[in-house]
């Protein structure tokens, strides 16, 4: 399946706010159901609701993954790591520790990692800790061949960062007592090396791409991803994509978005984490409603095929309808 | 729903003429310590949050043009008619408003900051990015310093680099808002930044404003940016006089022929 890449850059440091009900908690990265809100809500500023609909229905997306630019301009790209048992005959448990950590693969060793599925015994005999074909460094797999590539990896990733806040009385010109001071948390993207720029991307596959979709990320990119956008929180500066061949034919799938199945797939889970989704719902006007929660599968479950998933309504009222994303974008594989 | 009209974006450089303190948090209990850090990016540089800029300049909008409806005393102003509540979202559960404006953090120009030290031969390496300045109580009767307090600040000199943007939807009155928004900056000018303001702390200017706005149609074409000014004003007091003409521009723009 012909997908686009579309990466977003900033200027400064990436910083956004997913919320988890809670301002001192963040979610750990932006889900592709948050990613389809706020493509949908800048949709809406653009265009009527025809377009919207139509883009809901025929839009399939992942969620927003780190990559890191080089200073030669050479881009590497990080996927979740597969929820799937991987195997090691390493006996050493420091070093078997050090292959847990990892949590993001570069494509080149995700697709490594996942030729190696053993469909028999449902697992990747697969050996992180072979230094002859993996490098690690913290969070982060590669294959030795891009080794080139691991100091670059120092102080990258997501880090969450704590800002205090106070409200002030307009009275006294001092912090309430009550609620006056908290701390909110963010979520940043940084990197270690000032010769590097970190960026956020996701994966989407939409046919009317340049016409419709295009507008919308320019926007989008003004309009911010997540939380307190008012404070500049999830804003970018700008977005390039790419084409990319994403393999789709196999029996099984590792997903790459937070995922619905429908009825009839509720079988085909193999390994698979739930993520409690809730909220509340920002329909372009001020009031925001609480939506029903629901229980979707994370990024790196592993199914079987056929999975497509399917969006939902979690409206909380009769009068409203308020789409929740949960279409299965992924790596398919045998 | 009002529909969307397009976006007023206000670039500048916010310059402190005295120190500056914006309070942060501390990471760790380090003996001997710094006890009252200022706020700083994940690579260590001061910075000015968004949520300080926004905070204080709708403050001090709301102390001047008065609180209509408040939820308890002190609270910012909920009323969700005024231009105050327009321009930053009504503080009430009941009269909601889109919030139309969006503030961005500053960050630290080192550049221009080290400029601004050429004089003091420090290396790079050696340019200190905030002072400590230590503050006390004196005992009236014996003329003693009591509670010595070290705090951290951004010295003077400091230039970061700010943006502000104005969203506006259908039926806005674009002149009154963007006179509004200003008479905040006039305010803050005015007025400082960040803690210990009545000891001198938090004095600021803006300099090299700049102004470009972008409409709905914009953004489905070729998503460029019109400027007001092919140089930016260097000065608050510059862009001020020209501020009327701004605001003709931008609302003819916005609703102007085939956008409305």
């Amino acid at each position: 399946m012909k997908c686009r890449v579309v990466k977003l850059f900033s200027k400064n440091v990436v910083c956004l706010r997913p919320g988890a009900g809670r301002m001192d908690r963040t979610e750990s990265m932006i889900h592709a159901d948050t990613l389809f809100s706020a493509l949908c809500n800048a949709l809406l500023k653009l265009y009527d609701e025809g377009v919207l609909l139509q883009f809901a229905e025929r839009v399939v997306l992942s969620s927003l993954f780190p990559g890191l630019r080089s200073e030669d301009g050479k881009d590497l790209l990080f996927l979740p790591r597969p929820v799937a048992p991987f195997s090691t005959s390493d006996t050493d448990l420091l070093r078997r520790k050090k292959e847990k950590k990892v949590s993001w693969f570069s494509w080149k060793a995700f697709a490594k990692v996942i030729s190696r599925f053993n469909a028999k015994q449902l697992r990747f005999d697969c050996n992180l800790l072979n230094e002859e074909i993996f490098a690690l460094e913290g969070r982060f797999a590669l294959l030795s061949e891009e080794k080139e590539m691991l100091g670059a990896l120092q102080g990258f990733g997501f880090l969450s960062g704590v800002e205090p806040h106070v409200a002030i009385d307009r009275v006294s010109n001092t912090a309430f007592e009550e609620g006056g001071f908290y701390f909110q948390e963010n979520l940043v993207l940084t990197t270690g090396t000032e010769d590097t720029t970190p960026f956020l991307y996701f994966l989407v596959h939409y046919e009317r791409f340049e016409e419709v979709l295009q507008p919308a990320l320019n926007l989008l990119v003004e309009e911010g991803i997540g939380g307190e956008r008012h404070q500049g929180k999830g804003i970018f500066d700008r977005w390039e994509s790419e084409e990319i061949e994403l393999p789709d034919q196999g029996n099984y799938l590792a997903l790459f978005s937070v995922a619905l199945p429908n009825r009839e797939e509720t079988g085909n889970l193999i390994y698979y984490d739930l993520v409690l989704r809730r909220g509340f719902v920002y329909h372009g006007g001020p009031t925001a409603f609480y939506k029903k929660p629901i229980f979707k599968l994370v990024e790196g479950s592993i199914v079987r095929l056929p999975f497509a998933g399917c969006n939902i309504d979690v409206a909380p009222r009769d009068d409203y309808r308020v789409i929740s994303y949960g279409k299965a974008l992924g790596f398919a594989f045998s | 729903m009002n529909r969307f009209l397009g976006k007023l974006f206000i670039y500048f450089e916010i310059e402190a003429l005295t120190g500056l303190r914006i309070g942060g948090a501390r990471d760790s209990a380090e003996i001997g310590g710094l006890d009252n850090p200022v706020i700083k990016t994940v690579d260590g540089k001061p910075y000015i949050p968004a949520s300080s800029l926004k905070g204080k300049i709708r403050c001090l909008l709301d102390r001047k043009d008065g609180v209509r409806v408040a939820r308890r005393e002190g609270d910012p102003c909920g009323c969700g008619q005024c231009e105050v509540c327009r321009l930053f979202g009504a503080h009430s559960d009941k009269n909601k408003t889109l919030t139309r404006l969006c503030f961005r953090d500053a960050f630290l120009n080192f550049e221009k900051y080290r400029e601004s030290l050429k004089d003091s031969k420090l290396l790079d390496d050696e340019i200190p990015l905030t002072e400590e300045k230590m503050e006390n109580i004196i005992d009236r009767l014996k003329g003693t310093a009591q509670h010595p307090r070290p705090m951290e600040r951004v010295p003077a000199g400091a230039v970061f680099d700010g943006e502000v943007v104005v969203n506006f939807y259908e039926g806005d009155d674009v002149k009154k808002l963007i006179r509004k928004f200003w008479e905040g900056l006039r305010l803050l000018v005015d007025d400082y930044l960040g803690g210990s303001g009545t000891r001198g702390y938090g004095k600021v200017t803006f300099r090299n404003l700049a102004f470009s706005w972008k409409t709905r149609k914009d953004y489905q074409t070729k998503n460029q940016a019109h400027w007001f000014s092919d140089i930016p004003f260097s000065n608050f007091e510059d862009a001020d006089h020209k501020l009327d003409e701004l605001c003709e521009k931008v609302s003819q723009a916005l609703y102007g022929a085939g956008e409305h």
